[in-house]
């Protein structure tokens, strides 16, 4: 009281008794608020050097005049790489695969997801309880183990697959084809955009067609200027996300095209930077990356308008309305069969290859015969080899740190970006979105460069790895926690403050308690991915870091093992499924 | 001028919907048995009326509702729209929604978010039954936009509009549809007090302008009591009573219609026999209560059980005390509370074990605790019989 001023004293007594906190407090509070204020400034450093510097240093290489040499080791800039670049035919020849990849894996997902979406949420198709989950499956199998799958399902030579389609229609299949790029992508691009047109379809109220059909209009028109129209938004955001996913995707289009030297961009950066003649081309690679780059970052910004404008077709909802199937009638049975044997083509018949492989002593077809000559032989050679031990440890390094460090980056992202707690710190969480748009070979490549010219001795070592993982899965990962966070009341965080807590005995005291299932969640998601991701690992890999995943890539592509890499392949899908399931799991529990 | 009278008589005979016999049971049966959405539901809509579909949620109203739309099918009986049979559950008969002469307004209106004002409005003209091209539909829709007050906001998106005028826009459309029969399913119970008052008058006029017979679906008595030319009262899937606004009121048929529409005290009998006058003479907790109304409004069955019921404002209350002695069909008894609503004072009086609601003038000196005598009047006073 004797600190207040005079003034205040001589104020009218109204409300003057909220005024007298306890001054003591005060020197305590300023000093911790400079504490989180460092740490806060320390935090946006971090995430700025950690997003920021590996493009500031992509695009720096792309302006040296390097073709073999290291970027920095040549004096000043030019735009020599450019010319070479587009003066090359390589350019159009690999820009075209580029198109037509991601294109036709658009139309691919697309159809697919759609049809899907409609016949699961808003028919009364039989088996929907079992069919929608399983679209989803895919989401737990990584995209390398999804790519070896395919090469295994669909080869020309043993595939079983491939050996059927010849055998029934007399067509001969080669997965190792752009129109067999395409159609893996696109079916592995099915459970993400399903998962964000079925809520559109689930949301959309039955009113709106209903009243259509009590007019008079028929189904198809129906359809066409009512239901179409009113999912588009969520459609085209989908759409332009598998495109961005398509342009990155390096997995599919290096196992699938590089035998037949198919290049998308993607994979074009890594073989320019790992040729099988061992002489790197890093301009050419940075010049690559810097396109690519620039690419997917306006796919994403036309992808954030899209997504914004769709609050103009918000819907009135009614009191609570009942979701109304619609009837299939004589078409129910044969729709389910179709979907049924999808199902059963895209997304069982390659997880059995890949077992049957891994069990049998040399690649073959199935058959009944084969049965009795399953071995476990590729399994005890996987675990017995000299250098597994290391792998091993260099794996759950990775994924266990990387995981860890993302979910704790996540929490201090979105925890600033919703409660406003600095200035720029939504700025800061909308930055990170920005990561969304690096491709993973581009990213991987940028981290090489950079640590390449730092003094900072990680290059070889797992944390070269972590580094570029964190920064790739800190976007998804502060997005996971931000949704949880905004789905918090305030009241439960605002009832602890006024009590007089401070900010951070609220973070770790109700914050942090309420978000434990969703932290639980995001860490488990990114150490399924962290476990999964092909393109880092392996342009950052050197003798000491070699993760499964890479030994998977050797192994199926200088190798030649298929059983082996079979055998690799199963395990890393065993871990990826348990982990997805239990982030299911846990959904499904905080559901019921 | 009797010729034409005539004429006009003889399509007013024609009904615009027959329902007969519609039963549907439940999607998923819970339980073993006979448990019905609706249950044997018949009634008529005669041409131009308005005719209301009243009950508690979950009473089959929506149901039936949506079995006259085609939207849903029933599982037994038969729906004719002007003399057409649209359903009938026999010879698997079913006429699709697009195909019937309705029109619909849904309880959200179903507004389409992507579309303008004006192009909701035309989308009947465009895409609907009879279909048509031209500069004479954008014509037509505005004329019918300017009806119900929407014409300067033709050009609008459908979502900038406010609750009252998608509402409107909504019955817009539908008249556009040029129905036979007008669907309406809550249609003002996503708008507030004030505007529902507004807006239900909109509708009862546009109604009878239009000369369009309408199937209204309200939870809510005192619209459908407003609005309707006939009430059908529903409960459990099954009708209660079917009647003019005004008799629903005066001459319930059952415990259920009495207090669902308005509020009624409901005493029940423990036994009934002949009465003089023609009455009923029944033997309730409070005492025996003469009742010159029968529910039935026909024979009445002496039996055991059924209600008395004395609407609150027939409850004549006057201060008791010492000298008072109850007469025939009066009552002694305590008040328990008084509540003073402005124009009428709201009494709960307990008399023997039962409380007694009673709605008199203001102004009387009654207090909590008082001694009073009630009084039936045998008049206004109904036994019903379930």
């Amino acid at each position: 009281m004797e600190l207040t001023s005079t003034k205040e004293d001589d104020a009218p007594a109204a409300g003057a008794g909220g005024r007298d906190a306890p001054t003591p407090e005060r020197r305590p509070r300023t000093e911790r608020r400079a504490a989180g204020t460092l740490v806060n400034l320390a935090m946006i450093l971090l995430v700025g050097y950690l997003v920021l510097v590996p493009l500031a240093i992509l695009l720096y290489s792309s302006l040296k005049a390097s073709t073999t040499e290291l970027p920095f080791e040549v004096p000043g800039f030019s735009l020599d790489n450019f010319r070479a670049v587009l003066s090359s035919s390589r350019l159009g020849e690999v820009t075209l695969n580029t198109a037509i990849y991601v294109v036709g894996s658009l139309i691919v997902a697309l159809v697919l997801s759609v049809s899907l979406a409609y016949l699961f949420e808003r028919t009364d198709i039989p088996g929907r309880s079992f069919l929608a989950p399983l679209a989803l499956a895919p989401m737990a199998v990584p995209v390398t183990v999804m790519a070896i799958a395919w090469a295994l399902v669909a080869n020309p030579a043993n595939g079983p697959l491939a050996l059927l389609v010849r055998r029934v229609f007399g067509i001969t299949v080669d997965v190792y084809s752009l129109p067999g790029m395409i159609l893996v992508m696109g079916i592995f691009g099915v459970p993400s955009m399903y998962l964000m047109i079925a809520p559109a379809f689930a949301r959309l109220n039955p009113e709106l067609e209903e009243a259509a059909a009590t007019v008079g209009a028929p189904l198809w028109r129906r359809l066409r200027l009512i239901v179409f129209p009113l999912i588009t938004p969520a459609v085209s955001a989908a759409g332009m996300l598998l495109v961005v996913v398509a342009l990155e995707g390096f997995a599919i289009p290096a196992i699938l095209g590089l035998p037949k030297q198919i290049f998308v961009y993607s994979s074009f950066i890594q073989y320019s930077l790992q040729p099988p003649s061992g002489v790197a081309n890093y301009g050419q690679a940075s010049t690559y990356g810097v396109i690519v780059l620039a690419l997917s970052l306006v796919m994403l910004m036309v992808y954030r308008r899209r997504v914004r404008d769709t609050h103009r077709f918000r819907v009135v909802v009614g009191k609570g309305y009942r979701p109304h199937r619609v009837s299939l009638g004589r078409w129910r049975i044969p729709l389910f069969l179709v979907v049924s044997a999808y199902m059963f083509v895209a997304i069982v018949l390659p997880i059995v290859a890949l077992i049957w492989t891994s069990l049998s002593p040399y690649a073959r077809p199935f058959s009944w015969s084969g049965l009795s000559s399953m071995t476990l032989e590729s399994y005890r050679r996987v675990l017995s080899s000299s250098d597994i031990g290391e792998v091993l440890l260099n794996t759950g390094q990775v994924v266990l740190i990387t995981a860890t460090v993302t979910t704790a980056m996540s929490v201090w992202i979105a925890v600033a970006a919703t409660r406003n707690r600095f200035r720029g710190s939504t700025m800061l969480f909308e930055a990170t979105f920005l990561v969304f748009g690096i491709p993973s070979v581009v990213l991987g490549a940028a981290v090489l460069f950079l640590y390449l010219y730092l003094p900072v001795p990680i290059y070889g070592t797992v944390w070269i790895i972590i580094v570029a993982l964190t920064t790739r899965f800190l976007p998804r990962g502060s997005r996971m926690v931000h949704t949880a966070l905004l789905q918090l009341d305030d009241g439960l965080v605002e009832a602890a403050r006024v009590t007089g807590a401070s900010p951070m005995t609220v973070t770790r005291t109700i914050l942090l308690p309420l978000l434990r299932p969703a932290l639980w969640k995001c860490w488990l998601w990114v150490f399924a991915h962290a476990l999964g991701e092909l393109p880092i690992a392996l342009l950052l890999t050197g003798a000491d870091n070699r993760t499964l995943v890479v030994l998977l890539w050797d192994t199926f592509t200088s190798s030649v093992d298929y059983p082996e890499a079979g055998a690799l392949a199963v395990i890393i899908l065993a871990i990826s499924t348990l982990a997805v399931w239990l982030v299911n799991r846990h959904s499904a529990e905080k559901q019921a | 001028m009797t010729e034409s009278k005539g004429k006009v008589m003889a399509r007013e005979a024609k009904n615009s919907i027959t329902i007969s016999g519609l039963r549907k049971s439940y999607e998923q049966p819970s339980k073993a048995g006979s448990a019905y959405a609706i249950d044997d539901i018949s009634f008529e809509v005669p041409q131009g009326q308005f005719v209301t579909l009243l009950g508690p949620s979950g009473c089959g109203k929506t149901t039936t509702l949506r079995c006259v739309a085609g939207l849903e099918q029933a599982s037994e009986g038969r729906i004719e729209m002007g003399g057409e049979v649209m359903f009938d559950a026999r010879t698997k008969q079913h006429v699709r929604p697009e195909d019937r002469p309705i029109a619909m307004v849904p309880q959200s209106y179903g507004i389409w978010p992507h579309m303008r004002v004006i192009d909701n409005a035309a989308f009947p003209l465009r895409h609907g039954r009879n279909r048509r091209k031209g500069p004479e539909v954008r014509q037509r829709a505005l004329e019918m936009l300017e009806q119900v007050g929407l014409a300067a906001m033709a050009d609008r998106w459908a979502t900038q509009l406010s609750g009252g005028q998608q509402q409107r826009l909504a019955l817009a459309r539908a008249l556009l549809g040029d129905p036979q029969v007008l669907l309406l399913d809550e249609p003002l119970s996503n708008l507030d007090a004030k505007l529902r008052a507004k807006l239900r008058q909109e509708l009862r006029s546009f109604q009878e302008r239009f000369g369009v017979a309408a199937l209204y679906v309200t939870h809510d008595q005192s619209e459908a009591l407003a609005l309707s030319d006939t009430v059908i009262v529903m409960n459990q899937g099954r009708i209660e009573q079917i009647d003019r606004p005004e008799r629903l009121y005066d001459h319930p048929r059952s415990s259920f219609v009495a207090d669902f529409i308005g509020s009624a005290n409901l005493f029940p009998v423990r036994d009934a026999s002949s009465g003089p006058g023609g009455g009923v003479l029944t033997k309730t907790d409070i005492g025996p209560v003469l009742c010159a109304r029968t529910g039935q409004g026909e024979e009445v069955r002496y039996h055991d059980g059924g209600f008395v019921c004395v609407r609150p404002e027939d409850v004549g209350v006057r201060t008791g005390g010492t000298g008072a002695t109850p007469g025939d069909n009066e009552f002694a008894g305590v008040v328990e509370s008084a509540e003073y609503l402005g124009d009428r004072l709201e009494l709960v009086i307990r008399t023997g074990d039962v409380a007694v609601t009673a709605s008199t003038r203001a102004g009387q000196n009654l207090r909590p605790g008082g001694e009073v005598v009630i009084r039936l009047d045998p008049a206004s006073t109904s036994y019903l019989a379930s």
